[in-house]
């Protein structure tokens, strides 16, 4: 019960779209979207600040490796920087950020399951490819958390294995609203979709993750 | 409430996005109903699962930093300008206006030039001023029909565009058959041969 409590509170903060997940007395979205258009460049480390762990955290889930979600997220934020003049509603930029991340996160997986399918030769061949898979970047080497017990991470792999049976929306709504905790409108807003068809799609999400996780319930 | 609506009330129970008038229904059905208990416990099982499969711990700092590092290398974001520019009017829109506008200058100008048909020679020229198209006949005076003002009559190329070089190809295209002309008056032009040109038109 205490879990449908702690929701309810969070999503009643997060009813204001320019919220985000560290909102205190901060500037809303939709005034640090207008500062960096005027030049204030420094206003987006402020939405750096403010969304990187919740950008970071959707990758994951989406791609099961840190280096991949940081290089991807690093990617979202550049292009959302590039692009923040074409954004319509600067409130919700916090959705727009995730469209992008999970967009890029979807993109992400295609490439490297083409690139998982090329001759070993040419895996091999490649010192960057090489490093990577020896954990040998700084963001790689973070994998290695004590705090990441063998459990979370062996459960972490299932879950990741049940999600990529989903459709999409389905996986990315799981993701976003039950798993990241992110308020319905702006998982509504980085679905394009409603706030009823969220509450859809992760229904639909939990019948069929009930069915693959059942062994581990 | 089906077996679908009772689970997805559950769901929404569990994220807390069940409005309350349901959540006390959902309530009263958990009291009574074990299966729908049953149900319930599956989801705080699978909740369970999620919280367990917790994420790692995510260099942050490292991470804000280079990316504020390539920001600032970044070309500023350009800032569209929607100068005359109505947000709710697409191409389409236009395109439809545009269109609008033809069609009704088209009938304005229809209307008009048939306005301004009569001439001189013709004896009898009645003037309508009604939007619809119309043509003006003349012909011999003819017993008044005892039922109805209304006639149906076809209209053919007259014989003056039949002679017209330059448009006298054009006389097939030119016979139009209006559902309905109004009588308005008829009169006698003497000139007229009524055996092989019934009615003149104008």
């Amino acid at each position: 019960m205490s879990n449908v409590i702690e929701r309810q509170a969070s999503d009643t903060s997060a009813s204001d779209p320019a919220s985000g997940p560290t909102e205190g007395s901060s500037p809303t979205d939709g005034v640090l979207v207008a500062q960096v258009l005027e030049g204030r460049r420094e206003a987006f480390d402020a939405l750096i600040a403010k969304y990187q762990r919740q950008a970071i955290a959707v990758a994951y889930r989406l791609l099961g490796n840190t280096h991949d979600a940081m290089e991807v997220t690093q990617d979202a934020f550049l292009k959302a920087y590039s692009s923040l003049g074409t954004l319509q509603k600067p409130e919700a930029f916090g959705g727009w950020l995730m469209r992008i991340v999970s967009n890029l996160s979807l993109n992400f997986r295609r490439g490297r399951k083409t690139r998982m399918q090329l001759p070993l030769d040419d895996l091999l061949g490649s010192g960057e490819s090489q490093s990577e898979s020896a954990g040998g970047s700084e963001w790689a080497a973070r994998d290695d958390d004590p705090a990441h017990s063998l459990e979370s991470k062996e459960l972490g792999r299932k879950l990741k294995e049940a999600l990529d049976q989903l459709p999409e929306k389905q996986r990315l709504a799981i993701v976003m609203f039950t798993l990241e905790q992110m308020p319905q409108k702006q998982v509504a807003e980085a679905l394009q979709c409603s706030v009823e068809a969220v509450k859809w799609h992760v229904f639909q999400g939990r019948k069929k993750l009930k069915e693959l996780l059942k062994d581990v319930m | 409430m089906t077996q679908d609506q009772l689970e997805f009330s559950i769901t929404q129970y569990l994220d807390g996005s069940l409005p309350e008038a349901e959540r006390i229904a959902l309530m009263e059905r958990l009291e009574k109903d074990p299966e729908a208990r049953e149900l319930l416990e599956e989801h705080r099982r699978l909740d369970n699962v999620f919280a367990r499969a917790n994420l790692p711990t995510f260099p942050l700092e490292v991470f804000s930093k280079q990316l504020s590092e390539a920001i600032a290398q970044a070309p500023a974001p350009e800032v569209e300008h929607h100068s005359l520019r109505i947000p709710w009017v697409g191409v389409r829109s236009w395109m439809a206006i545009a269109a609008s506008v033809m069609i009704a200058s088209g009938l304005a100008i229809a209307i008009l030039s048939h306005g301004r048909g009569g001439t001189a020679s013709n004896p009898v020229h009645h003037e309508l001023t009604a939007s619809a198209g119309f043509v003006t006949v003349t012909g011999p005076v003819s017993p008044v029909a005892s039922s109805s003002d209304d006639v149906q009559v076809s209209v053919g190329p007259s014989k003056a565009i039949a002679g017209e070089a330059t448009l006298s190809r054009y006389s097939a295209d030119l016979v139009m058959r209006p559902a309905h002309v109004m009588m308005v008056a008829s009169g006698v032009n003497p000139d007229q041969d009524i055996d092989s040109q019934p009615f003149d038109m104008q």
